[in-house]
C-alpha cells in the first residue's frame, strides 16, 4: 500500500453492453509521483483501464478513486482537473488552428483567463522545445513534435497524475529518446500504457501486467522484465538488450 | 482541409478584421437584410447595396478571383432556385422557352432575386473568409444565439474537418493503387470512399470528443483571442448599415 495514493483501484471490472468482459477484478494503488508501466498484449484492457481512470467509461463493478475523489458522474470535472491524459493518436488531441490554442484549451475550460491561458501554453510549449512552433498548425509538424505538443496539452494544467497511452507509438529513435527524457523528469505520478518495454524500463520503476483483463503481475520493472518465460506466456515481447 | 481552409483572410490586417466578430456577423446579416428589402426592379438601390458589399470585400483584401470562386457556388444554387419565376410570374411574354413563355415580370423578379442574392452572398463570403469558425461561434453566442445551437455548430464544423481528412487519406490510398480510373470505377470508388469515410470518421470523432472531454470540455468551445464588440466596431457596422438602410428607404419611397 502506498502512503498517499493518487490512484486507488479496487475490484474493478468492466464489460461492454454485449457482455464481453474486458477487465475482471483489477486492484492496485499508485502513489504520488510514482511512475508505473502498464503492459500487456493487444486486447488486454490497457486502454480501457486508462479510460476508467479518467471517467470515460464506468466500471461495472468496483471503485476507482483519483486524488482522493471517486471517479463517477458528478465528480468528473474535479477528477479531470487533477489529471492529464495523452491519447495514442496525437491527432485526436490536436484539433485547433495552432499548437498554442490546443495547449490552452484545457486551462480555458477550467476558467483561466485567455491572456493567462496563452502565457501558460506558451511556457509549456517552450519547456518541451516547441516554443518556436506555438503558432504552427499541428499538421505542419513532425510526428515527434506532435507527440510533444499532445504531452504539452496534458501537462499545462499541472496535473497530479499523467496517463499516457502508447506515448512512443510510431516515433523514430530520436523521438522516443525525447519523450523518455521528458517523462523521466516529470514530478507527477505517471501511468504509461505501452507495448514498448524499453520505454517502461527507462521510465517506470514499477510495472503492472494485464492479460485477458486480469492483473497478472504488479512489481518492480526489472524483476518482471527479467522473466522472459513469464512475458512470453502472456504474449509480451521480450525487450532487446 | 483545416480550420484555415475558409478563413484564409482572418490573419490579414484590414478594417474588417479590426472589427469584432460579432459586429461582422451583424454587418453581414444586416447587409443581406437590406438587400432583401429592396423592392423588385429598384436597380439603382440594388446596385448600390451590391457595391457596398463589394467595398467591404475590397476592404477585407479578398482578391476578386477568390471572391468570385467562393460566391459562385451559392450563386449557382440561387440561379437554379429562382429560374422558375421566369416562366411562372404572370406578365407579357418576351421570349419562348420551348412550350413555356418567359414573361417581362418574370425577368424583373429573376434579376431582382439575383441582385439581392449577390449582395447577401458577397457579405457572407466576406464574413466566413475573415472570421475563424471558433470566433464565429463565439460571436453568435455573444449575440445571444442559444448555446445548444452554437455548440452543435462548433462540433459539426470540427467533425466536417475530420471527415475531409479521412476522405483525403482514403483517396490517396486508392490513388497509389491506381484506383478510380474510368468513369464507372470512379463512381464505385466514390461510393466506397463515402462508406469508409463515414465509418472511420465516426470512430475518430468519438476519440476526438473523448480527448476534449478529458480536458474539461463542457458545451462551450473556448477561444484564446476573442475580440469582443467594442465601440469602434459597433460604429463601423452602424455606419455601414445606415447607408444600406437609407438606400432601402430611398428605393421604397422614391418610385
Amino acid at each position: 500500500m502506498n502512503p498517499r495514493p493518487v490512484i486507488q483501484v479496487a475490484g474493478v471490472a468492466f464489460a461492454y453492453p454485449g457482455g464481453h468482459a474486458v477487465l475482471e477484478d483489477v486492484s492496485f494503488d499508485v502513489g504520488a509521483g510514482e511512475r508505473v508501466g502498464l503492459v500487456g498484449p493487444n486486447g488486454a484492457g490497457k486502454s480501457t483501464l486508462l479510460h476508467l481512470l479518467v471517467g470515460l467509461e464506468e466500471p461495472s463493478a468496483g471503485t476507482v478513486v483519483v486524488a482522493g475523489i471517486p471517479v463517477r458522474p458528478g465528480r468528473l470535472e474535479e477528477v479531470r482537473a487533477r489529471m492529464g491524459m495523452v491519447f495514442q493518436d496525437p491527432d485526436d488531441q490536436l484539433f485547433l488552428p495552432t499548437l498554442v490554442e490546443d495547449v490552452a484549451f484545457g486551462p480555458l475550460n477550467q476558467g483561466v483567463a485567455p491572456a493567462e491561458a496563452r502565457r501558460l501554453a506558451e511556457a509549456q510549449l517552450e519547456l518541451l522545445g516547441l516554443g518556436a512552433m506555438a503558432e504552427r498548425a499541428a499538421h505542419h509538424t513532425s510526428g515527434g513534435e506532435r507527440r510533444r505538443a499532445a504531452l504539452a496539452t496534458a501537462l499545462v494544467s499541472r496535473p497530479e497524475l499523467l496517463l499516457l497511452d502508447e506515448p512512443t507509438d510510431g516515433l523514430d529513435a530520436r523521438g522516443r529518446h525525447a519523450i523518455v527524457g521528458i517523462l523521466r523528469e516529470r514530478p507527477e505520478a505517471l501511468v504509461v500504457a505501452t507495448h514498448d518495454l524499453d520505454v517502461v524500463r527507462a521510465v517506470c520503476p514499477r510495472t503492472l501486467v494485464l492479460d485477458g483483463g486480469k492483473l497478472v503481475a504488479d512489481g518492480p520493472t526489472e524483476r518482471i522484465l527479467a522473466d522472459a518465460a513469464f512475458l512470453a506466456r502472456h504474449g509480451i515481447r521480450v525487450p532487446l538488450d | 482541409m483545416g480550420f484555415h481552409h475558409l478563413d484564409h483572410y482572418a490573419g490579414t490586417a484590414s478594417p474588417v478584421t479590426r472589427t469584432s466578430p460579432a459586429a461582422r456577423v451583424v454587418g453581414a446579416v444586416g447587409l443581406a437584410l437590406c438587400a432583401s428589402l429592396v423592392p423588385p426592379g429598384a436597380w439603382t438601390a440594388m446596385a448600390a447595396i451590391l457595391a457596398l458589399s463589394l467595398a467591404v470585400a475590397v476592404a477585407a483584401r479578398i482578391p476578386a478571383g477568390v471572391l468570385l470562386v467562393r460566391a459562385s457556388v451559392p450563386l449557382g444554387f440561387l440561379v437554379l432556385a429562382s429560374a422558375g419565376v421566369l416562366v411562372m410570374a404572370p406578365g407579357t411574354g418576351v421570349a419562348g422557352l420551348g412550350p413555356l413563355s418567359v414573361t417581362d415580370r418574370g425577368v424583373v423578379l429573376f434579376a431582382s432575386a439575383l441582385g439581392r442574392g449577390a449582395s447577401a452572398v458577397v457579405a457572407g463570403v466576406v464574413l466566413v473568409s475573415t472570421t475563424p469558425f471558433p470566433e464565429l461561434v463565439t460571436a453568435l453566442r455573444e449575440l445571444r444565439l442559444p448555446r445548444a445551437v452554437t455548440s452543435s455548430l462548433a462540433l459539426a464544423y470540427r467533425f466536417l474537418v475530420v471527415l475531409g481528412e479521412d476522405v483525403a487519406r482514403i483517396r490517396r490510398a486508392a490513388q497509389v493503387r491506381n484506383g478510380g480510373r474510368g468513369r464507372v470505377a470512379r463512381r464505385h470508388l466514390a461510393a466506397g470512399m463515402a462508406a469508409a469515410a463515414f465509418a472511420r470518421s465516426y470512430d475518430r470523432s468519438e476519440r476526438v470528443f473523448r480527448a476534449m472531454r478529458v480536458r474539461g470540455y463542457g458545451d462551450a468551445m473556448p477561444t484564446l483571442a476573442y475580440q469582443r464588440m467594442d465601440r469602434a466596431s459597433a460604429l463601423r457596422v452602424a455606419s455601414l448599415l445606415a447607408v444600406g438602410a437609407t438606400l432601402v428607404v430611398a428605393a421604397r419611397v422614391v418610385p
